[in-house]
């Protein structure tokens, strides 16, 4: 990264006391100013606005102190101990909230029914549930923190009720557990591999966002082919690097019962990075959404047999 | 009375036509009566309007009537014909309003070239009459008149500084609290939608305010042009008066801009039409960043038109608002190519509204406001300022405005 210049420094705190606080976090004059009206119009009305400079420039997320993010349509209230919703996941979501929503196939007369594993503040399976008429959605986390969240989430959104499940579905397994039967699997598990965690990582996520929500090697992906394919309909899983995607293209390829049913798709987020593998099993409802998302992402592999045969 | 506080140029002789513009098509609009012959000290003067107007006014009264038979037999109206009946019956109403104006007005007349006896109290109730008339006569012009386009829409207004510097600036955030204080007094819905301040925080370097009403459009688009200002800077130290400006840009809001049409907005472009640039981090993003990076630039390649959002804290909201904008902006962009066609294929020599530079000059030595194009002056400088009495300055135009279509109406017809 650049050095920040002394003058910059300079500059900014010359235009507003505090904002040379906010330089090392934004990087640029501009972002600085950005930042400071956000937190002047919206921190709460007890805290200084000096304080919450302060606490940005000690890596203090500014989703933390103001504590909330915008979420497509919602606001989603942001905790210490759970994972911040990022713009690349508001993206994809909002994208599959159109793609089912412009379709003429769905008249929403049928129920979708959502799970959302790894839900942190419950962001996806929320803002899917509020998208989406009629549909339903079960959530599930590891963390307490981010249960409790996610009912104060549901509560300030004014959001459908949902099932909220505490559990860790690395050791559990998912067969006896509810819901039976998903027709959209969402997931944004931890996905930045631990070898990475030092170097690639931002030094206010590192030292202030939970690392159970950011280190992970292949296991929920794992956890996705071996027991939750057969439970859902498709899947939209989030994704840091190739890495995860190769891993579930080889697996579903290599298994021929999987190959035969799954077709699954790479999709990069607008910043030119691969962010989401994606897959529909060809059974009914799994054959009418996957014409749907033609232009979600790219489709990397194909189920090999007929349309609706099991 | 508030007619008293106007100080039209041109002298009026029917609110809203001035003589200024008695070239050789205002002839055609009216015929002026006067009564000047019979008695002196009765100046006021009538006009009546022009016979294509009335035939076309009798027009929509022939329509009415059978679309009341249409009713009394028992046909079922639908949506749209309840609205044309309602607006062919306000019509009408003003149009018999108008002919019984009109006639009191001549048997008046008569009364006080005939009949000496009555003449001290018909002069009086002339007197009276004439301005009502005058307010009837124009309001059944405006009814007349095809409305504007896009007369039923919410708008935008995006303010620039111009010439002028820090002071341009400030300006610039002046007009911008007159219009918020215009709205508040009119009890319209606002939102500023985004706004940048300059570094030492006393103006704007560039704000676009959202007034949601429908029809505020109609209202606000004689804003749109250059304003200038003639007063002391506040960052004047040697006492001189400074001369500075700023652009007004006003557009219609073409449908609701929640969040959740956003994507409805992105499909009624062509594949290709429109680039989405974000800003591009270096890095792997997603779980890596938690910075908010926000800021959106819409192209629309066809048009080279560029609009950036950076104001909210959600790229997704970022995008909404990017897509409004753009959508007015190619709206006004269509409308004024599409007037400009018009008004060349007919190379009409009418005076535009819209394109004359400087629209309007706020002097604050002599507490006044003049807009250039009706020639129109207020001295309430505060008042209008304060967004209380700019509603005059903008009636005074409109009323221009509807002059002027009329015109262009009969030169066409």
């Amino acid at each position: 990264m650049p050095r920040i210049s002394p003058s910059l420094l300079k500059k900014a705190s010359s235009i507003r006391p505090g904002l040379h606080l906010l330089i090392p976090e934004c990087r640029s004059l501009q972002q600085a100013t950005l930042e400071y009206k956000w937190l002047s119009e919206e921190l709460p009305p007890e805290k200084s606005i000096l304080w919450a400079c302060l606490q940005r420039y000690n890596h203090v997320p500014l989703q933390y102190i103001l504590g909330s993010q915008p979420f497509g349509a919602l606001d989603i209230i942001c905790k210490p101990g759970v994972l911040i919703p990022r713009w690349e996941t508001e993206e994809w979501v909002m994208e599959l909230i159109t793609t089912i929503n412009n379709s003429t196939l769905f008249n929403h007369e049928t129920p979708l029914h959502i799970c959302d594993t790894c839900t942190g503040t419950g962001c996806i399976a929320l803002a899917l549930n509020h998208g989406i008429p009629n549909s339903t959605f079960t959530a599930i986390d590891i963390s307490k923190k981010a249960i409790d969240l996610v009912k104060l989430n549901i509560l300030k959104n004014k959001v459908g009720k949902g099932r909220l499940i505490q559990r860790n579905i690395l050791t559990s397994t998912p067969s006896n557990v509810p819901p039976l039967h998903i027709d959209i699997l969402t997931g944004n598990p931890p996905y930045i591999r631990k070898r990475d965690f030092n170097r690639d990582v931002k030094t206010s996520v590192r030292l202030f966002e939970p690392k159970l929500a950011l280190v992970g090697e292949l296991e929920f992906y794992q956890n996705l082919v071996e027991h939750w394919l057969s439970k859902t309909d498709s899947f939209f899983y989030e994704i840091g690097d190739t890495g995860q995607f190769d891993y579930v293209e080889t697996r579903i390829k290599s298994d021929s019962k999987l190959s035969q049913s799954w077709s699954i798709g790479l999709k990069y987020d607008s910043n030119g990075k691969p962010r989401v593998v994606y897959g529909f099993k060809n059974n009914s409802k799994g054959a009418r959404l996957l014409p749907l998302f033609e232009n979600f992402g790219t489709l990397k592999h194909l189920a090999t047999t007929e349309t609706g045969a099991k | 009375m508030w007619l008293s506080k106007f100080q039209f140029l041109p002298r009026p002789i029917a609110k809203g036509i001035s003589l200024r513009y008695n070239s050789p098509l205002l002839v055609r609009l009216t015929s002026t009566a006067s009564n000047s012959q019979s008695n002196e000290n009765i100046t006021t003067q009538y006009s009546e309007l022009s016979p294509l107007l009335v035939k076309q006014a009798e027009k929509y009264e022939t329509e009415l009537r059978e679309l009341d038979k249409d009713l009394s037999s028992g046909i079922h109206f639908d949506v749209n014909k309840q609205k044309h009946h309602a607006k062919l019956s306000a019509l009408t109403d003003t149009f018999s309003e108008y002919k019984e104006k009109l006639s009191e007005l001549k048997g008046l007349k008569e009364m006080i070239a005939f009949d000496p006896s009555l003449r001290v109290e018909a002069e009086q109730e002339y007197m009276e009459l004439v301005p009502k008339y005058e307010t009837t006569s124009s309001r059944l012009i405006n009814k007349l008149l095809p409305p504007h386009p896009f007369a039923e829409k919410p708008s935008l207004l995006e303010l620039r500084p111009g010439v002028g510097g820090i002071e341009a600036m400030i300006f610039a955030q002046d007009l911008l609290d007159m219009y918020i204080g215009y709205a508040n007094n009119k009890n319209w819905k606002y939102q500023i939608i985004s706004k940048n301040e300059n570094e030492s925080g006393s103006g704007i370097i560039d704000a676009i305010l959202s007034i949601e009403e429908p029809g505020s459009y109609d209202r606000l688009r004689f804003e749109a042009g250059v304003h200038r200002v003639q007063r002391i800077p506040s960052t004047e130290t040697k006492g001189r008066t400074h001369t500075s400006t700023a652009a007004v840009i006003v557009l219609p809001q073409m449908g609701d801009e929640s969040a959740k049409s956003i994507d409805a907005y992105e499909r009624t472009f062509k594949p290709g039409e429109i680039r989405i640039d974000i800003m591009r981090a270096s890095g792997k993003g997603g779980q890596h960043v938690n910075t908010t990076d926000s800021a959106v630039r819409l192209t629309h390649i066809p048009s080279g038109i560029v609009v950036s959002m950076q104001d909210e804290r959600s790229q997704h909201k970022n995008k909404a608002k990017a897509f409004t904008i753009l959508r007015a902006r190619l709206a006004e962009k269509e409308r004024l190519e599409k007037e400009e066609k018009e008004r060349n294929a007919r190379k009409s020599q009418v005076s535009s509204t819209n394109r004359s530079d400087k629209i309007r000059t706020y002097n604050f030595p002599q507490n006044r406001i003049t807009d250039h194009r009706c020639g129109f002056t207020l001295l309430d400088l505060p008042g209008v300022l304060s967004g209380e009495r700019l509603d005059e300055v903008i009636e005074a135009m409109a009323n221009y405005d509807s002059t002027e279509r009329a015109k262009d109406l009969l030169a066409n017809s």
